[in-house]
Parts: C-alpha cells; structure tokens; sequence
C-alpha cells in the first residue's frame, strides 16, 4: 500500500462491519420467511409495488463501483467524467417501456434467458448465457474487490480480510431470504444511501473554496475543464452503452421486471433512474479539486476513500464506510440472487433436467449461490488488476447484447442469425478497440457493430416473429 | 505500448535502486518511452525508511518553471488533466526530520501525453449519436405501437 495512513481505527472499521453484517443477516432471516415457495424465493412473488421497487433499482444500481469509481472519473476526466457516468441511469429509464414490453409477452417469465431462448432459440441463448455470466462474475469481482479495497483506505483492515466479510455477509443473506431478502434490504440500504450521499456531497462542497480551487486546478490540470478532451467524450457515449447493456441483458434487472407488479414497473424504473441521475455528480464532483486541495491520490481505486477522509475526516469515513457498504450489499446481494436464478433456471433445469421439482431446484438454487460467492472469493483473492479495468473490460460483450434485446422485443423481423453475428462481431470488434484505443471505446464499438449487425440481418429477414410464442405456459397450454 | 493503450502508464518495478544515501528513483526500468493517452500519469517509487519525498513536473527539460506535484511520505501519486506534450519528471527524498534533499533523480522521467486522434473521435462520436438516437426511437417508437394505451 503507498499510502501511509488511514482515517479510521481498524477497531472501528471491524465495529462497523459487525453491526452491519449482523444487520443485513437478521433482516434476511426476517424476510426470508415469506418466501416459501420457488416463486417466493427468486421473484418475491411478483407483487412488489413501486416503493419497494423503485427502491430496489436504485439500491441496485449505485454499486461500490459508483462510489468508487465516479470519483475517478472526476479525478480524470473532469465534470464531463461525472456526466458522462451519469449517462447509466439513461438505462433506467430505457428499460422501464421495456419492462412493460416484456411482462406483456412473457407474463410467466423468470429470467432474461428464458426470452432469449424462447426468441432466438439455443445457440443464441447458450452464447447469451456466456456474455451474461461473464459480466455477472467481472461485476460481482469488481465489487468484492471495492469492498476490500474500501476497508483497508478507510480503516486498514487488510484487503483479504475486509473484502472475505462483505462477500460472506451477502451471500448469508441472500441464502436465507431470497429475493423478499434482496428488496427488503434495498430499500433500507437506498435510503441509507441517499442521505449519505447526500451528507457527504453537501460537506465536501461547504469544505472546498471553489473559486481558488478552480483557479488553481485550471492551471496545473487544464485538461480537465477542456470540454474537447477526447477520452471524456468518448466516455460519454462509452459509459452509456455499458449501462443500456447492463441493464438490458442482466437477470438482475429482468427479475425486478418480473418481480414488480405489471401496473407500477414502468413508473418504478422511471422513478429510480431520476433518483439515480444526480448522484455521480454529488459523489464525484470533489475529486475534480483533489489535487488542487492537496491531497495526494496514492492508487486510482483510492480515490473516493482518500478523498472522503481528507476533506471529511473520521465522521465523513464513517459515513463513506456506511454507504458503501450499502452499496455494496444491495448490489452483491441482487447480482448473487439473479445469477443463481439464470444457471438454476436456465442452465441446470432447462438444459440438463426439465422434470426436476420446485423445493429441489430452490435447494439447488441454494448451493449455486454458495458457489458463486465461493468463485468470486477465489478471483478477488489475489487483488489482480484495478477496478476500472476488470470492469470494462466486460463492456464490449454487454454492449453487443443492446440491440439482440430490443430488437427481439419490439421487431418480428429479427432473427437469430442477426442475434448471433450482432453478439459476436460486437464482442469480438469491441475487445480490439479495448486494446487498440482504450477502455472508453469499447462498449460504443460493440453497440455500434452490434446495431449495423441487427440491421442489416433483419431488413433482409423472411422471419415474422410470433410473439405468442414467447408465453411459454400458454403455448403448453395450446400445445 | 500497453501504457498508452490502456490510457495511464503503471509504473510498477520492484528492482528501483537509491543511487545515494537519500537519493530516490521513480520504479521504471526506462527513462524515454512511456506515453499517456489520457493525459494521466501514474507514478511509484521505492520506500525507504523515514523518508519524505518530493516531485516535480515541467513541460522543460532543464526544470526552468517546474511545478510542484507532491510532497510527503506516500510512496506514490497521480498527474492526471495534462494537455497533450512531452513532460518531465524528477524526484528526491530527505530523511524526515531534516531540512536538506538528496539529489535529484537524473535524467528526468519523460512522459508524452498524445490523446487519441481527432478524426477517430469525431467518427466515433458521430457513430455513437446515431447509435443512441437509434435506441431510443425503437423503443419509443415499439411502446407506442404495442404498449401504449395511446
């Protein structure tokens, strides 16, 4: 570690994992009870109304990545860094239309993959299970490392230890409660997370001087307010993409689709991207004068940490330590739940054992959960790499899943093969950008091959799509 | 090559050697190739017991207007917001508790900042905007037609 102090008593930070971690375990066990049946235990019971559900997507969506990583931004790429990250919540409000859409057509649904499958058929579906896992396990990683990460800053608790008790509270209580587990504790965890932000953005901005902060910032670091600079650009477009794609394929966010009453899932989304929207902004805008300010960023994943303590002291760790932690559960948690429902669904019931009863596919669901905390464990361990790239470097495979989703949704013309280039071509184009350009490509070249892909594929397509067929239950019925 | 790609240099080498007493090096096997295409700069240097450090930038190689970058006991730092050019780095360490430094670390680390070409930016951007347009139409234009109440 180059930084050569902490803000907080190591004592304190085990204090405060104790009691929180205790917490979010007690309140599984609370919620846990009412699911007791496998609808109960993955969608809630597909009753959740739009407090819960706004609440949930919110939660969700500022992940430790958002705490951590739009301090970066700013530190970077200036105020267009922060805009630019909070171009993510445009997904939010994307999907809401599309929630609607997909609760029209798949009223039985359970996960993202069944849509898919039942729309483009196995190949497709096999390949999108690849992309979705593999950006479910970088993101997972990512959070467990922010996790350790945030801990050892903040409190010195080293990152084996710090980032070992995060991941272990959330896959306890995902265990034992299920999805009701999952929303309950969102919406307590948004609203911790709210105040906290907004707690620490209002101190930090009464903390800094802004005019000699800017005055000097513009003079040692001008690229930061040159409102051309080409890698925050790029981003903007970059970090939308990641985010439509995020949101559009994962499970994590076709399970609160399913999960939210029909009648209050399109104002849901809506409501939780414009709660959503300012917080990079809040969170992000100090370490723009970081340096102006005198504090020295040891580690760009240390950013949001160091910065916090320094302008904060030990009540704004405190308060960061909190929120992230937070964040961090209601992220773990929903990405654990909806993960383990794609391979138990999708993988080991569809694909290996059709016939297999609810209580034994719940036990199952059980043990992939363990599984997956187990692999995410092992990965994060050695502490390979830093955030931002573990985390990009899954955007070019989730930006080329956009348009295979909503086309499928919306055009009858879309096909398979158009599905199967898009995803490969985009992944496979992104990547080389990654390397070539930078990470801020990416995700906008895969969307943008992913598009042309679909489009070309489905002007010359003889397909007419039959959207009754996506109602799985009723075409048994008939059949 | 793989600095620039990624857009910040790492300069990470455990094998950084003090050439005096208090004499200090930034951890990077080579002084002339690094390059950024973020306008960030990365910097580590070796620990040594009881030391403070200080670092200094300038756009000229003999430090005439150098600019202060930090000063303290952290055994790192990040430069980002640099225009693109060539900068020079340098770097020496006292013990703690006394007023006089080392010399500093000669030659200078040199670092050119070359951001991504414009045209490839405007194409991209041009690209993306069509792309995003896209998107959104065929949402808003799939929910009027099967969702809407309208």
């Amino acid at each position: 570690m180059h930084q050569q102090s902490t803000v907080l008593d190591p004592n304190i930070g085990w204090i405060l994992l104790a009691i929180f971690g205790l917490l979010w375990v007690a309140l599984g066990l609370y919620w846990g009870r009412k699911a007791t049946s496998l609808e109960g235990f993955m969608l809630a019971g597909r009753n959740v109304g739009i407090a819960l559900g706004s609440a949930t997507a919110m939660a969700t969506w500022v992940t430790s990545n958002t705490i951590m990583l739009v301090p970066q931004f700013g530190l970077k790429m200036g105020i267009w860094g922060l805009l630019a990250y909070s171009t993510a919540s445009f997904g939010l409000f994307l999907f809401a239309p599309m929630a609607l859409r997909i609760r029209s057509l798949i009223p039985n649904g359970y996960t993202s993959g069944d849509f898919i499958r039942l729309r483009y058929g196995r190949t497709a579906w096999a390949l999108f299970l690849l992309i979705s896992f593999f950006y479910s396990m970088a993101w997972l990683v990512s959070m467990a490392m922010a996790g350790g990460i945030v801990l050892e800053a903040l409190s010195g608790i080293p990152y084996q230890y710090g980032m070992s008790v995060i991941l272990l509270v959330c896959v306890i209580y995902t265990l034992v409660g299920g999805l009701y587990a999952v929303i309950g504790t969102d919406f307590i965890q948004s609203m911790i997370i709210l105040l906290g932000v907004v707690i620490v953005g209002t101190t930090a901005l009464m903390n800094i001087d802004i005019g000699p902060a800017y005055e000097r910032t513009a003079e040692t670091q001008p690229a930061l307010f040159n409102a051309l600079l080409p890698v925050a650009l790029l981003s903007l477009f970059n970090n939308m993409f990641f985010g439509f794609g995020e949101v559009f394929h994962n499970n994590v966010w076709w399970s609160r689709a399913f999960a939210i009453r029909k009648q209050v899932v399109g104002k849901a989304f809506t409501l939780a991207g414009f709660l959503w929207l300012p917080i990079p902004v809040a969170v992000g805008f100090s370490a723009i004068f970081a340096t102006s300010l005198g504090i020295n960023i040891t580690d760009p994943d240390m950013t949001g940490p160091l910065i916090a303590g320094e302008l904060l002291g030990s009540t704004g760790a405190v308060i960061l330590f909190v929120v992230i932690f937070c964040s961090l559960g209601s992220s773990i948690d929903s990405l654990l739940a909806a993960t383990a429902d794609l391979l138990t669904e999708d993988v080991f019931k569809k694909m290996f054992n059709p016939d297999i009863g609810d209580n034994r596919l719940r036990w199952y669901s059980k043990l992939i959960i363990i599984g997956l905390g187990l692999a995410t464990w092992l990965i994060c361990l050695p502490r390979l790499g830093n955030l931002m790239t573990v985390l990009f470097y899954a955007g070019p495979f989730v930006g080329s899943a956009i348009w295979p989703i909503i086309s499928g949704l919306y055009w009858r013309r879309a096909n398979k093969y158009g599905a199967i280039t898009a995803m490969v071509s985009g992944s496979a184009i992104g990547l080389y950008a990654y390397t070539a350009f930078g990470w801020y490509t990416a995700s906008l070249v895969a969307t943008i091959v992913s598009m042309l892909v679909t489009i070309a594929f489905t002007i010359f397509s003889s397909t007419r799509f039959d959207w009754s067929l996506l109602n799985e239950s009723h075409s048994e019925e008939v059949s | 090559m793989t600095s620039l790609r990624t857009g910040h240099l790492l300069l990470c080498c455990l094998f950084a050697l003090a050439k005096t007493a208090t004499g200090a090096t930034f951890n990077q096997p080579d002084m002339d190739r690094y390059e950024s295409g973020d306008g960030t700069v990365q910097l580590s240097w070796k620990e040594e017991l009881d030391r403070v450090y200080e670092v200094r930038r300038s756009t000229d190689p003999g430090f005439a207007d150098s600019l202060p970058v930090y000063e303290g006991p952290d055994t790192a730092t990040i430069v980002t917001g640099l225009r693109e050019g060539t900068y020079y780095f340098r770097i020496r360490a006292r013990h703690r508790g006394e007023d006089d430094y080392g010399d500093w670390s000669d030659p200078a680390l040199v670092v050119t900042v070359r951001y991504i070409d414009r045209r490839l930016v405007t194409i991209l951007m041009s690209a993306g905007l069509v792309t995003f347009l896209a998107i959104v139409g065929t949402i808003y234009t799939g929910h009027r037609r099967t969702d809407s109440p309208h």
